[in-house]
């Protein structure tokens, strides 16, 4: 240990106290730093201390600034890869597809099973529009998307079982599932993509 | 000769990811590094360091550990990650071109 670093409880605890632990203890080891550095240099404690501060700057606004910059960062960049497009692109054109589907059957059940199709659509569309404006929003949309895709997945695995579906409806059943299950599988898609946003060291134990 | 804030500013991210090329290291360990390179031409507000280092870690170009320092505080360690080289190069590209176009620039005024 530092002999010429002070071993009282952290001068800088009032300035400190009102930000995030994480960029709490961050700033207080830069200060504490500061200090050492200022009274190794012939300064008072207490000289040093504010000599720490006005280098520094505002805490408050630090941590204010660094949540911003952590959120900057953590929007999307840039534009899509190709394999995202494709299917974004995929999975729009097939729910539509499905929804025309089952809105031209005659049985109301169909029109339900459209309606739920549109829905998903939008909810993607809903999240894809919020992902390119980097909205942090985003995920739960995309994931909304998967669960609405589920959703579909299991309507048609249960009407898939009654005939008349087949004939009424130029697709069949276990087209439409998969059709669905494609839903479902690029909402994961994309939902992961988010999710897999790099992860930022965790909290210092207190 | 100190260097303006807005080119401090710009060149942040560069001089980040060049100082954490020669190994992990903590924030006010890097702003002694660059004042010590500059000659102390550099001079960072030093609370300006702590929202490049905490974006540059959301972009995943660098990545955090909490150690322990010397004094036995908590200490916020910061190292550059694979994502980062790419970055890193066409950085140095950009700085080179900018700075050959400048060089030119000025020569032909004191030709």
């Amino acid at each position: 240990m530092n002999p010429s670093e002070p071993m009282k409880p952290n001068p800088f605890a009032s300035e400190l106290s009102a930000l995030p632990p994480e960029v709490a203890a961050e700033l207080e080891d830069h200060l504490m730093e500061s200090l050492a550095a200022g009274m190794r240099s012939g300064m008072t404690e207490e000289a040093a201390r504010h000599a720490a501060l006005r280098s520094l700057g505002l805490p408050v606004e630090i941590g204010r600034e660094c949540t911003q910059a952590v959120a900057a960062g953590m929007a999307p960049r840039g534009g899509w890869g190709w394999g995202l497009k494709l299917v974004a692109a995929g999975w729009l054109a097939l729910e539509a597809l499905f929804a025309t589907r089952a809105c031209q059957a005659s049985d109301p059940t169909h029109g339900s099973i459209g309606s739920l199709g549109i829905l998903t659509c939008a909810c993607l569309a809903s999240g894809v529009a919020l992902r390119c404006w980097g909205a942090r929003a985003a995920w739960p949309l995309t994931a909304g998307s998967w669960g609405m895709g589920a959703a579909a997945v299991l309507a048609l695995v249960s009407t898939g079982l009654q005939r008349w579906l087949q004939g009424c409806m130029a697709l069949s059943p276990a087209l439409l599932a998969a059709v669905a299950l494609f839903g479902v599988i690029s909402g994961v898609f994309l939902a992961a993509d988010r999710l897999q946003s790099p992860r930022r060291a965790a909290s210092p134990a207190h | 000769m100190k260097i303006g804030k807005d080119l401090n500013a710009a060149s942040a991210r560069a001089l980040v990811l060049g100082l954490l090329q020669d190994g992990e290291s903590y924030g006010y360990a890097l702003i002694q590094r660059v004042k010590e390179l500059s000659g102390g031409s550099v001079e960072w507000t030093e609370g300006t360091l702590y929202p490049v280092l905490h974006r540059l870690e959301a972009e995943g170009l660098i990545q955090a550990r909490w150690g322990e320092s010397e004094a036995g505080r908590k200490r916020k360690y910061y190292q550059l990650t694979s994502r980062a080289r790419p970055v890193m190069e066409d950085d140095r590209r950009q700085w080179e071109t900018m700075h050959g176009v400048l060089s030119q620039l000025w020569k032909l005024r004191h030709a």
